[in-house]
C-alpha cells in the first residue's frame, strides 16, 4: 500500500514539479546553470605556467650567449682583418716611399735630362695642406 | 579553454625540444666531425705567449693631406718548435731554416730543446704570409706556426730619430716607445687589447657610462703628424751627400713654417733603419736636433742685429768704424778675413759677417740688455714634442766680461741646440714672435675623430716687427753672394726666382780643455723665403767638415737644391726680376 502511495506521491511530486505548458510558455527553458567557480581558482595549472617561463628564460638565455659568442666572434675576427688590412697598405707605402727616394735620388744630367729651354708659369691654386 | 592552452604550451614545447636537438646534433658536427679542422684554425690564428701586438700609427702628412704611414704594424708568422711533440728537434729546426731566417742559431737551439720540460721555443719571426703557408703545408710534427704582428716603418730610416722606435724597456715585460715620437706619444699609440674581449651585456649592466664616453677611447688613437714625406726624402738625402761628400762626423737640418711652427721635415745623419735594431750603435738612436747644443757661429749675427735694433741702440742706417781686429779683456776678436773696412753699414755687417760689426752692436746693447734678449731666445726649451730636449748652454749670459757678449754676439761661447736656433731665427721671418716648433699636428681618435693640437700657447714675441723686417731686408743682400760662388762649382744649380733671406755661419769647435781649433769647424746655414711674405724656414748644419773652410762652400748648394725644390713642389708663384745680380766688387 505504501508503494503504491510512494510512487502515487512521488508522481504527483513529478506532477507538480514539471512545469505546465502554459508556464513553459511563459517562462521559456533556460540551460542548466553551472557549478559557480571558486574566485580564487586560475583559469590554466600554475604548474604549467611556470614550466613556460622556465623554458622561456632558457631559450632567452641562449640566445643571450649565442649573440654575445657571436659579437666578439665577429669584433675579433673584424679587428684582425682590419689590421691584416692596414699592413698590407703599410706595404704599398713602403714602396711609394721607395720610390720617391730613387726619384729623389736620380742624377738627371747624368740620365741625359737637360735643363728646359724655356720656363712659362701659368696660375694655379696652391696645392698644400700646410697654409 | 583548458584544453586549448594545454595544446597550445605541448606545440611550444615541441617546437623548443626541435630547436635543442637541432643545436646538439650542430655541436656534434661541430666539435666531434670538424673538431680538429677548427682547432687547427684556431691555433693559426693564435699567438704565441703574450698575445698580438697592437699600437696606434704615426702618420706622414702629404702637401694634399693624404696620410702616409710612418710606423704601423706589419702581420705574419712566428715559427715555434715544441721538442716534446717533435719527432726529431734537428728536423724541425732545419726544415724551418729551410723556409726562413732563424733567430736563434742550431746549436743553441738544441741546447735549450735538450733541457727537460721544454714546451715552447721561438725560432724565426716576421715570416711573410707565403713562408707561413708553405711551413704549415709542410705538417712538420712539433713546428707551431703563429700568428704575429709586430712595429713596421715603411720609410726605413726616414726621420727615424724623431719618429723613434719601440722596443721592451728596463722592466722588459711590455714593448713601449722608448726614442722620438713613439715615447712622446706612447699614452696614445699604447693599446691596452682588452676591448675585444668586452661584454657587449655586461658592460651595458655594469659600465653604461663606458659605452657612451670612454676615457680609454677619448686618449688611444694615431699621431698625425707636420713632416711632409718628400720633403723629409730630399732633405735627408741632400744632408747624406754632404756629410758624404765632405767627411762630416755628423749632419742635420730643419724645415719649419716659420708661422705656425709646424715642421715640415727634419733629418740628421747618421741614421738608422728602425726596423731593424739589432746591428745599431745605440749611440745613433740620439737625437742631435734636440738633443745636442753647439755653437752657431755667424748665423747668430741677426739676432744680435735684431736686439739693437728692437732696443733701439741702433738703426738701419748706423755705421762703425771697423778696424778689423780689435782687444777685448786682452782678448782679441777679428774679422774672419782680419781686414779693416773702415766707415761699415749694418747691411755689411751681415753681408760680409763682420765680427766687430756684432762686437759693437753688443756693446751698444750693454750686457744687461744683451742677456735680456739672448736669454728670451734661449733661456728656455722650445717645448718641441720630442724627448729629451735639452736646453742651451748660456752659462756666459751671466758672466760680467765684456768679451764673453763679444763672443756670443757672434755665436761663439754660446751652445744651443739647433731647434732653438731655427725657432729664434724664424722670428725674423714671423714679424719678431718665436712660435712653439712641433711635430704632431693632431690625435686621430679610433672614432675617426681627428683631436687637433694647439700649440698656440707657446708663441713669444722677441722683438718689433719693424725689427724683423729691417733684419730680413739685410739678409736679402746675402743670397745672391752665396749663390753664385756655389753656381760657379756646380752650374746645375739654379738662383731662386724668389727673393731669400739667407746667413752662413762658420764656427771653431770648441777643444776639450778650453780654448778652440784652429782648423776645425762648425758650418751652418739659415734661410728663409719668400722673403716677403716667408713660407718656409731653412736651418742646415754639418759639424767638422774635411777640405773646406767656410759655411758658403758646404752648405749653400744643399741650400739652394732645397729651396728651388720647395718652390716647385709647393707651387710658390715666381717674383719679377728675381735675376742673379752682378757681382760685387767685394769679395768672400
Amino acid at each position: 500500500m505504501s508503494d503504491s502511495r510512494t510512487m502515487h506521491f512521488d508522481m504527483s511530486i513529478r506532477a507538480a514539479s514539471r512545469p505546465s505548458a502554459a508556464a513553459a510558455r511563459a517562462f521559456p527553458a533556460r540551460a542548466p546553470a553551472r557549478p559557480r567557480a571558486n574566485a580564487l581558482a586560475l583559469p590554466f595549472s600554475p604548474v604549467a605556467c611556470a614550466l613556460a617561463l622556465v623554458v622561456t628564460l632558457a631559450v632567452a638565455y641562449v640566445a643571450l650567449i649565442a649573440t654575445v659568442m657571436s659579437y666578439a666572434t665577429m669584433t675579433v675576427g673584424f679587428s684582425s682583418s682590419l689590421r691584416d688590412d692596414e699592413a698590407a697598405i703599410a706595404s704599398l707605402e713602403s714602396q711609394y716611399l721607395d720610390r720617391i727616394a730613387a726619384v729623389t735620388a736620380t742624377d738627371y744630367a747624368a740620365a741625359g735630362y737637360g735643363a728646359p729651354a724655356e720656363e712659362l708659369y701659368v696660375p694655379k691654386a696652391s696645392e698644400t695642406a700646410l697654409r | 579553454m583548458r584544453a586549448q592552452f594545454r595544446s597550445r604550451l605541448r606545440i611550444i614545447l615541441a617546437a623548443v625540444l626541435v630547436m635543442a636537438a637541432l643545436v646538439v646534433v650542430r655541436l656534434y658536427f661541430v666539435q666531434v666531425v670538424d673538431g680538429a679542422a677548427y682547432a687547427l684554425k684556431a691555433e693559426h690564428q693564435s699567438t704565441g705567449a703574450g698575445g698580438l701586438f697592437d699600437r696606434g700609427t704615426i702618420y706622414f702628412t702629404r702637401k694634399d693631406g693624404t696620410l702616409i704611414s710612418a710606423a704601423t704594424l706589419a702581420t705574419g708568422y712566428l715559427v715555434a718548435v715544441n721538442p716534446q711533440l717533435a719527432k726529431d728537434p734537428s728536423a724541425a729546426y732545419d726544415a724551418v731554416a729551410a723556409e726562413a731566417t732563424t733567430s736563434v742559431d742550431k746549436p743553441t737551439f738544441l741546447a735549450i730543446a735538450a733541457k727537460p720540460g721544454q714546451v715552447y721555443i721561438e725560432i724565426a719571426h716576421h715570416l711573410s704570409d707565403a713562408q707561413g703557408a708553405a711551413l704549415l703545408a709542410e705538417k712538420v710534427p712539433g713546428v707551431e706556426v703563429l700568428r704575429e704582428r709586430w712595429r713596421y716603418y715603411p720609410g726605413g730610416d726616414l726621420a727615424a730619430q724623431s719618429i723613434g722606435s719601440v722596443s721592451y724597456g728596463a722592466g722588459g715585460d711590455a714593448l713601449a716607445g722608448q726614442t722620438g715620437l713613439e715615447r712622446q706619444y706612447d699614452d696614445a699609440l699604447s693599446r691596452s687589447g682588452d676591448s675585444l674581449y668586452q661584454n657587449f651585456f655586461a658592460e651595458l649592466f655594469s659600465g653604461a657610462g663606458n659605452l657612451l664616453v670612454s676615457a680609454k677611447n677619448a686618449r688611444e688613437g694615431n699621431v698625425v703628424t707636420t713632416i711632409e714625406p718628400e720633403v723629409e726624402t730630399r732633405l735627408a738625402g741632400d744632408l747624406a751627400k754632404v756629410n758624404q761628400r765632405y767627411s762630416s762626423i755628423e749632419s742635420g737640418g730643419i724645415i719649419l713654417d716659420p708661422a705656425t711652427g709646424a715642421i715640415i721635415a727634419l733629418a740628421s745623419y747618421p741614421t738608422f733603419d728602425p726596423n731593424d735594431l739589432s746591428t745599431i750603435d745605440p749611440a745613433v738612436l740620439r737625437n742631435p736636433l734636440v738633443e745636442n747644443a753647439y755653437e752657431f757661429g755667424s748665423i747668430m749675427k741677426p739676432l744680435t742685429m735684431a736686439a739693437g735694433l728692437d732696443a733701439g741702440v741702433i738703426t738701419p742706417d748706423s755705421t762703425y768704424t771697423d778696424t778689423g781686429c780689435i782687444t777685448v779683456n786682452t782678448a782679441k776678436i777679428c774679422n774672419y778675413d782680419l781686414r779693416a773696412r773702415g766707415t761699415t753699414s749694418m747691411v755689411d755687417v751681415i753681408e760680409h759677417s763682420l765680427n766687430l760689426g756684432a762686437s759693437w752692436i753688443a756693446t751698444r746693447l750693454g750686457q744687461d740688455k744683451f742677456r735680456q734678449y739672448f736669454t728670451r731666445y734661449f733661456g728656455a726649451k722650445t717645448g718641441v714634442d720630442l724627448p729629451a730636449e735639452i736646453g742651451g748652454l748660456i752659462g756666459n749670459l751671466q758672466t760680467s766680461e765684456q768679451v764673453n757678449f763679444d763672443n756670443m754676439s757672434f755665436g761663439q761661447g754660446i751652445a744651443v741646440t739647433p731647434v732653438q736656433m731655427i725657432r729664434a731665427l724664424a722670428a725674423i721671418a714671423n714679424k719678431g714672435v718665436m712660435e712653439r716648433p712641433h711635430l704632431a699636428s693632431g690625435i686621430e681618435l679610433d672614432t675617426g675623430i681627428t683631436r687637433a693640437l694647439d700649440w698656440s700657447a707657446g708663441r713669444t714675441p722677441v722683438f718689433s716687427a719693424t725689427a724683423a723686417a729691417d733684419v730680413s731686408q739685410m739678409l736679402t743682400t746675402v743670397y745672391p753672394n752665396d749663390a753664385r760662388l756655389a753656381m760657379n762649382s756646380d752650374p746645375s744649380l739654379q738662383y731662386a726666382n724668389v727673393p731669400v733671406a739667407a746667413k752662413t755661419g762658420t764656427a771653431q769647435v770648441e777643444k776639450p780643455g778650453g780654448g778652440y781649433y784652429t782648423n776645425v769647424f762648425f758650418h751652418s746655414f739659415f734661410g728663409f723665403f719668400p722673403a716677403d711674405k716667408p713660407r718656409f724656414a731653412i736651418l742646415l748644419y754639418t759639424n767638422r767638415p774635411q777640405g773646406v773652410e767656410y759655411a758658403s762652400g758646404t752648405l749653400t748648394g744643399t741650400f739652394m737644391d732645397l729651396t728651388n725644390f720647395l718652390i716647385d713642389y709647393y707651387g710658390i708663384p715666381p717674383e719679377p726680376d728675381q735675376v742673379l745680380p752682378l757681382p760685387k766688387t767685394v769679395p768672400e
